[in-house]
């Protein structure tokens, strides 16, 4: 499994356009908070748990970005035929993806801890030269607003790779990663509302997440554990259903 | 050693590959020649375990492609030159194949010296040309020093100089040992390296044998013959119960004729008798090309129509 993962781990960190997304993504909700911590009126009265949801807030983003990395990673092996080359080197199938998986795992996570602990750093040291009071706890929710992005990037790549795996094509799986949150779920909430199920929106997996990204998640969600372990469980099923194709299909 | 064992292999109702069964053995090259469309991909990608087929079995030295821990090291292969992401350097592409099998990173170095590539290994794989890429794929045939070697069609776009280098790199792994199994169009190339041939057609065995062995029975062999009195050579010949035909098409050797049914000394002795002057006396063979096509031409799934001038 070592020799996968290096492989797998050299595969990522060796084709350019990985960078390019990945430095976007971390770039992209540093500068905003800079710009919003330098520019924005009333700093003094900035508290902690808003600077934590204006990070968690703009790093959806970046977390979608990561997660459409670990799908470019997978489905351009399909797309470039070097899932041939990669399946004829280790034939057991599973240890491939489960190795794909867990680097791409590891990459959205230690990156989107490390864009949380920039901006978090950035933001505060601008914030505390204009006289705002910021310190990281745990009791306003800042902790957790920080903490869920984090799990989220984890729960994206997983959703991302799940589908890349059963979809095996590039624009299609971008596609649903972004249709998904940004249509889909919305369609969704209007057909529940349109039925008079407005208690059924705490189970629309990607919303859910998101609401776990405030400081103090609403009541009517499933909360931070809740909406986690709904996403993940959805993601991981996913990945398990793609795993199971695979093996069935032709490489 | 290589055995593949009654392979069947279906797309949909479509049978690709049809209880095909034949061994590659080792320190010989071994042919894999069929017609558009007959399977034989099909077949190598099925025997390295990438596509799922539904009978038989394909073994190396006794193990399935799925059981070797570090293939790389025991089957080369090379299935198309294209299997390679273009944004990813010459270099990172052997590097993270010979991550994937515990190989050093020394050993890239030297397969990159040996294809010929260390000087463009810096360079993404996007600006190879076709016959770059064919040897990059060589490169990683040869990164684990593997017993046994598939290629296919490994001699697409390359340079007259790349084509013999292609044969004379196999040729030299059939002399160390090594079970090479070889598809190619190139039917004259295959003539010069391989010693055994697997033919098929649609999915099927059509025969597996020497190279010389399918010669001489899927092709027509004569004696050519020249002569200055070449009239009286080919009546002497009918009248001695040969057939001989005078050449005589446009572009054929002056005062030269064919002669079937009758062997090469008998023609000599013939010509002797009657004291004519022979300037040539040769036995003639069609070629491989001649040969496959003889035998496949009941099993070739597209057909051409014939070019008239």
């Amino acid at each position: 499994m070592i020799l996968t993962l290096r492989s797998e781990w050299l595969k990522l960190r060796t084709v350019r356009v990985h960078f390019v997304l990945l430095i976007l993504a971390v770039a992209f909700p540093v500068t905003v908070t800079v710009l919003v911590a330098i520019f924005g009126d009333d700093a003094e009265t900035v508290q902690n748990h808003e600077l934590a949801e204006l990070i968690s807030g703009t790093s959806v983003i970046s977390v979608m970005l990561f997660s459409a990395v670990a799908a470019i990673s997978l489905t351009s092996e399909f797309a470039h035929g070097t899932i041939r080359p990669t399946y004829a080197a280790t034939p057991n199938r599973v240890r491939v993806m489960i190795a794909k998986l867990l680097v791409n795992s590891v990459v959205a996570a230690v990156l989107s801890l490390a864009l949380v602990a920039i901006c978090w750093v950035a933001g505060a040291a601008i914030l505390e030269s204009r006289d705002a009071e910021i310190s990281l706890t745990m009791e306003d929710g800042s902790i957790g607003a920080l903490g869920g992005l984090v799990v989220l990037a984890v729960i994206l790549a997983w959703f991302a790779f799940g589908i890349g795996l059963i979809v095996r094509n590039s624009p299609a799986t971008v596609s649903i990663l972004l249709l998904w949150p940004l249509v889909a779920e919305g369609l969704i909430a209007v057909v529940f509302s349109l039925l008079g199920a407005d208690g059924l929106f705490k189970w629309l997996p990607y919303q859910n997440c998101l609401a776990a990204l405030a400081a103090n998640p609403d009541a009517d969600t499933l909360g931070r554990p809740g909406a986690w372990l709904w996403f993940g469980g959805i993601s991981a099923a996913l990945v398990v259903v793609g795993l199971a194709a695979n093996l069935k299909r032709d490489a | 050693m290589i055995e593949v064992r009654g392979l069947t292999k279906r797309f949909g109702r479509i049978v690709a590959v049809d209880d095909l069964s034949f061994d590659v053995v080792p320190g010989r090259v071994t042919g894999f020649l069929g017609p558009n469309g007959s399977g034989k991909s099909t077949t190598m990608r099925c025997m390295l375990g990438l596509d799922r087929y539904e009978r038989g079995s394909a073994t190396f030295d006794g193990k399935q492609y799925s059981a070797l821990a570090k293939p790389l090291h025991e089957v080369g292969s090379l299935l198309d030159a294209g299997y390679v992401h273009p944004g990813r350097t010459a270099r990172n592409h052997l590097r993270w194949l010979a991550a994937s099998n515990g190989i050093p990173r020394g050993r890239v170095e030297e397969v990159l010296q040996l294809v010929g590539l260390t000087d463009v290994a810096k360079r993404r794989v996007k600006g190879y040309s076709l016959g770059m890429r064919q040897r990059l794929g060589l490169a990683g045939v040869m990164l684990g020093d593997p017993h046994t070697v598939i290629l296919d069609e490994p001699a697409n776009g390359l340079d007259p100089e790349g084509i013999r280098w292609i044969r004379d790199i196999l040729v030299h792994f059939a002399q160390l040992g090594k079970t090479v199994l070889v598809s190619s169009h190139l039917l004259s190339e295959m003539a010069l390296m391989a010693q055994d041939l697997v033919v098929i057609g649609r999915g099927r065995l059509i025969e597996q044998c020497s190279v010389g062995d399918f010669i001489d029975r899927h092709s027509t062999k004569w004696v050519h013959v020249r002569s200055p009195q070449i009239d009286q050579l080919v009546a002497a010949i009918g009248s001695a119960g040969g057939k001989a035909r005078r050449l005589d098409e446009p572009g054929a050797a002056a005062n030269a004729a064919q002669v079937y049914d009758m062997p090469v000394e008998s023609v000599g002795e013939l010509a002797a008798s009657h004291q004519f002057v022979l300037h040539e006396l040769t036995v003639r063979t069609e070629s491989l090309e001649d040969a496959f096509l003889t035998a496949t031409a009941a099993e070739q799934e597209y057909r051409t129509q014939a070019v008239t001038p």
